[in-house]
C-alpha cells in the first residue's frame, strides 16, 4: 500500500510550517505530525534554496499490474471530476474528504509506523507546503520558484493513490497526447538513431487494443531530455525536475515522459530483441562454404590435384601379352623335351597364365593364344612364330642357343 | 542433442572443404607409399633369391600368392607376406630350353625339310630362370614397377606386373 507522509526537506522549514499554521490544512493527515517528530532527529536539510524537484519511481516491477491497467483505470478516472487540490487528492487516498484524520491512532503507535514504512521504502512522498511568509511569492498560477520534492514510486504496493495520480495527470494531458503512426514505432527510442537500443515493435501490434500504448513524440522528447540527464530506461527511479514545475504544461510533459519510461521498460520486457542478422550471416556463409566443399570433393580444380601416376600403354600391354606369350612357349618346349611329348592341355605346365589359351594341332604343332586388354588377339604358332617374338630371349637374358 | 549453430555449422562446412581438398594429395601420397613399398620388396625379392643363386646355383622354391620363400625368409625380417596394400607378390620359376646350333647330322636335309616342326638344331636341354610377378588391381601401380624395371626383362599382362630374374651368368 502506498502511504503518504509528508518528508521536509528542511527541518527550519518544517518548524515554521507548523508555527505559521498550527491548525493547518483538515485535509492534512496525521502522518505529517508524526513524521515532523521523527523529523526531528533528521540530518541538517539543504538550504531553504534548494529546487524544488519531484521525483517519480516508476519501477518496471508493478507487482502485477501492467501498464495497461493503470491506464484503464486512468482513462476510467478520467471522465469524472477533475480535484480541484492536488493535494488534498493525494492525501485523501482511499478516505474521502470528509472523513477524519487518524487522530484517534494512538501517539506511541506512530514511531513504531513511521519505522516499518521507512523500513518498506517509502512508495509515495508528496510535499505539500502550506505557504507562509517566509516563503517566496506564488506565480499568478500558484506555483512557487521554490523547489520542492515529491516523489512519487509505483513500487511493489501501488495503490489506487497511485493510480488516482496518473488518472488525473493523464486526464490533463488526455487530448495531447496523439497516438505515434505505425511507421514511427519501430524507431520509437529516446534513442532513435542508436541502432544499439533501438526497440524493434511490430508494426502489427502498435496501437492495437490490448497492447501497450504507443509512445508519443512528445513523450520521445522528454525521455531524451531524461536521458541527457543520466536517467535512462533502466534506471530503478525516474526523477523528474519539475524545476519551474507547477504549470500543467510541464506536468503534462513529465508525466508523458513518466508513462513513456514506464513502457518503454514493459517494451523491453515483452519485445525480444535478438539480432536476427549474425544468424543470416552465418547461415549465408555456411551455406556457401557447404557448396565449394561439395564442388572441391566431386569436381576438385586441378590446381588441388596433383599429377595422375600414367598406366600401361597399349603397346606396352601388347608386349606384355607376347612376353607372356614366349614365356609358356618355352614352358611348352621344356615340356616336350622332358616328356617327349607335347602337353595335351595347359594344365600340365606349371602355373600357367590363366588368360592363355593352348591348342596342340598335332603331334609337333601347337598354338598359344591369348587376348590384349582391348580386345586384340595374339598367337604363337609354333609352326611359323611372328617375328615379334624375336629376341625375346635376348631382353630377358636367357641363353637359348641359336633360337 | 543441441541445435548446430550458425557458427558450428560454419565451422563444420569448413572441415569439410578442407577435408575434400586435402583428400586428393592425401590419395597421391598414399599411393607413392604403396609404390615405393612394392618397388622395395621386389628388389629385395630379387637380391635375395640372385644371391641364393650365388650360393646354390638353385632358386628358392616357389610358393603361393603372397607367400615368401622360406629359403629367403631371412630377408624380409617381420613380413608374414609378399605385398602390400592392394598388391600380392609371387615367385615362380620358368623352365626354358636352350639349343645347339649344330644340325641334326643323322638326317639328310631333305628328310628334315618333309617333316614338320623337327628342330634343325640340337636340343641341349633346359634350365630354369626366376619370375617376380606382382598381382594389383590399380594399373597405376603395374606402370610405375614397369617404369621402375625398364630394361630389367619386366612387362605387364593383364593386371600382372612380371619380372624375369635369369640365373646370374647365363
Amino acid at each position: 500500500m502506498a502511504r503518504k507522509r509528508k518528508k521536509s526537506k528542511s527541518k527550519s522549514k518544517k518548524r515554521k510550517q507548523r508555527a505559521s499554521a498550527p491548525e493547518a490544512d483538515a485535509s492534512e493527515s496525521t502522518d505529517v505530525e508524526a513524521s515532523s517528530a521523527a523529523d526531528a532527529e533528521d540530518p541538517p536539510a539543504p538550504d531553504p534554496g534548494e529546487g524544488l524537484e519531484e521525483a517519480i519511481d516508476l519501477d518496471a516491477d508493478l507487482d502485477g499490474q501492467s501498464v495497461e491497467d493503470l491506464l484503464a483505470e486512468a482513462s476510467a478516472l478520467a471522465g469524472g471530476e477533475e480535484p480541484a487540490d492536488e493535494t488534498a487528492s493525494l492525501e485523501g487516498g482511499d478516505r474521502g474528504p470528509d472523513d477524519p484524520p487518524d487522530s484517534a491512532e494512538p501517539e506511541n503507535a506512530k514511531p513504531d509506523r513511521e519505522a516499518s514504512e521507512e523500513a518498506d521504502d517509502i512508495d509515495l512522498v508528496v510535499l505539500d507546503e502550506e505557504p507562509t511568509d517566509d516563503d517566496p511569492p506564488l506565480r499568478p498560477d500558484g506555483t512557487s520558484d521554490e523547489e520542492s520534492i515529491t516523489t512519487i514510486s509505483l513500487d511493489d504496493d501501488l495503490d489506487e493513490d497511485a493510480a488516482d495520480l496518473i488518472a488525473q495527470a493523464i486526464a490533463l494531458s488526455d487530448e495531447e497526447l496523439p497516438a505515434v503512426r505505425d511507421d514511427e514505432v519501430a524507431s520509437a527510442s529516446p534513442d532513435a538513431g542508436d541502432e544499439g537500443s533501438a526497440l524493434h515493435l511490430p508494426a502489427d501490434q502498435a496501437g492495437t487494443p490490448g497492447q501497450p500504448p504507443v509512445m508519443t513524440r512528445d513523450a520521445l522528447d522528454a525521455l531524451r531530455e531524461l536521458r541527457t540527464q543520466g536517467v535512462g530506461p533502466g534506471d530503478a527511479e525516474l526523477v523528474l525536475d519539475l524545476g519551474e514545475g507547477g504549470t500543467p504544461e510541464d506536468r503534462d510533459r513529465l508525466l508523458q515522459a513518466a508513462l513513456a519510461h514506464v513502457e518503454m521498460q514493459d517494451a523491453v520486457y515483452r519485445v525480444p530483441t535478438a539480432v536476427v542478422r549474425p544468424r543470416r550471416l552465418g547461415a549465408a556463409a555456411t551455406a556457401a562454404v557447404l557448396v565449394v566443399a561439395l564442388w572441391v570433393a566431386f569436381a576438385p580444380p586441378s590446381i588441388l590435384v596433383p599429377p595422375e601416376p600414367p598406366t600401361p600403354t597399349e603397346a606396352e600391354l601388347l608386349d606384355g601379352v607376347r612376353a607372356t606369350l614366349w614365356l609358356h612357349m618355352q614352358q611348352v618346349e621344356s615340356f616336350r623335351v622332358e616328356a617327349g611329348r607335347l602337353p595335351r592341355d595347359i594344365s600340365e605346365l606349371a602355373d600357367p597364365h590363366p588368360g592363355i589359351q593352348y591348342v596342340r594341332s598335332s603331334n609337333r604343332l601347337y598354338q598359344l593364344v591369348m587376348r590384349t586388354a582391348d580386345g586384340r588377339t595374339v598367337m604363337y604358332d609354333s609352326g611359323s612364330p611372328a617375328a615379334d617374338f624375336d629376341g625375346m630371349a635376348t631382353r630377358f637374358g636367357l641363353d637359348t642357343g641359336g633360337s | 542433442m543441441g541445435r548446430i549453430t550458425p557458427h558450428l555449422g560454419l565451422v563444420l562446412a569448413l572441415g569439410l572443404l578442407v577435408a575434400a581438398a586435402v583428400r586428393p594429395v592425401r590419395q597421391a601420397s598414399s599411393f607413392e607409399r604403396t609404390r615405393d613399398a612394392a618397388v622395395g620388396e621386389v628388389q629385395n625379392l630379387r637380391l635375395a633369391v640372385e644371391r641364393r643363386w650365388g650360393e646354390y646355383s638353385s632358386w628358392p622354391t616357389p610358393g603361393a600368392l603372397g607367400e615368401i620363400p622360406l629359403e629367403v625368409a631371412a630377408a624380409f625380417p617381420g613380413d608374414s607376406i609378399l605385398g602390400g596394400d592392394g598388391y600380392r607378390i609371387r615367385w615362380h620359376t620358368v623352365r626354358y630350353v636352350s639349343f645347339s646350333d649344330e644340325p641334326i647330322q643323322d638326317l639328310p636335309p631333305e628328310a628334315i625339310a618333309a617333316v614338320d616342326s623337327i628342330p634343325t638344331s640340337v636340343e641341349e636341354g633346359t634350365a630354369e630362370s626366376g619370375l617376380i610377378t606382382l598381382h594389383s588391381a590399380d594399373p597405376r601401380l603395374l606402370a610405375a614397377l614397369l617404369d621402375e624395371f625398364r630394361g630389367d626383362g619386366s612387362f605387364v599382362a593383364d593386371s600382372t606386373w612380371s619380372l624375369v630374374v635369369p640365373p646370374p651368368g647365363s
